[in-house]
């Protein structure tokens, strides 16, 4: 049983087709639950789910790519990425800074998550002039962490 | 922001499944939105408050339009 309705499949590849500049990849970040159990080993109870709902996403537009990382095994890329909580979800491409999403992006997160990732397709947002102005003149790092429910 | 801006990094937290950051946040009530450790608030605000309070979190003034009638 698909995450992703085929309507909503149908609805996203057209708005991806009418949309996208760049292509996009989706860096995800997980622990599989097909682990054996070790004890001290935590263990993650959305990552699989996020897995799949991935995976059709990718299934829906060859513009959006994925690449898998256990984190658990693959320390390296945990550090470059800045990721010490599973499921992590980074949105890259022609974005200038970096978006991420921690936790299941589903319920009314998921259609942020695919406007996200229009956005960071076109390099571009709908902010205001005013804002561009102001944000950009501020040379310090900017970290934003915003708390959602799926509800 | 973090679509347009290199020095912006921007995580979206889903408050259930991560009960300790929440804690450490005081998280009660989505949306919470926490600027570089310093300044927070919730609820949907506008645009332009959502830039004074990134520029209150780095130190500089807000410059926030209904301010300026002088």
């Amino acid at each position: 049983m698909p995450f992703i309705s085929e309507q909503d499949q149908a609805a996203i590849k057209q708005l991806f087709d009418e949309n996208f500049v760049d292509p996009v990849k989706l860096v995800y970040f997980t622990i599989p639950k097909s682990l054996l159990y070790v004890p001290g080993l935590e263990s993650c109870e959305t990552c699989d789910d996020v897995q799949e709902l991935l995976d059709e996403i990718v299934g829906i537009s060859d513009q959006v790519s994925l690449e898998v990382h256990n984190l658990k095994t693959d320390q390296e890329a945990a550090t470059q990425y800045g990721v010490s909580r599973v499921p992590a979800l980074l949105i890259t491409g022609a974005s200038h800074g970096r978006l991420r999403y921690f936790g299941a992006p589903t319920g009314s997160e998921f259609p942020n998550l695919i406007h996200d990732i229009v956005a960071v397709s076109r390099g571009e947002t709908a902010l205001s002039d005013e804002t561009r102005e102001a944000i950009g003149a501020i040379p310090d790092p900017i970290h934003l962490q915003v708390f959602v429910t799926p509800t | 922001m973090a679509v347009e801006f290199e020095q912006v990094t921007a995580d979206v937290i889903e408050a259930n499944e991560f009960p300790d950051l929440s804690r450490r946040y005081g998280v009660s009530g989505v949306p919470k939105v926490i600027i570089n450790d310093k300044v927070e608030f919730t609820g949907a605000v506008p645009e332009p408050h959502f830039v004074a309070a990134i520029q209150q979190a780095v130190g500089i003034e807000p410059s926030l339009p209904e301010d300026d009638d002088s």
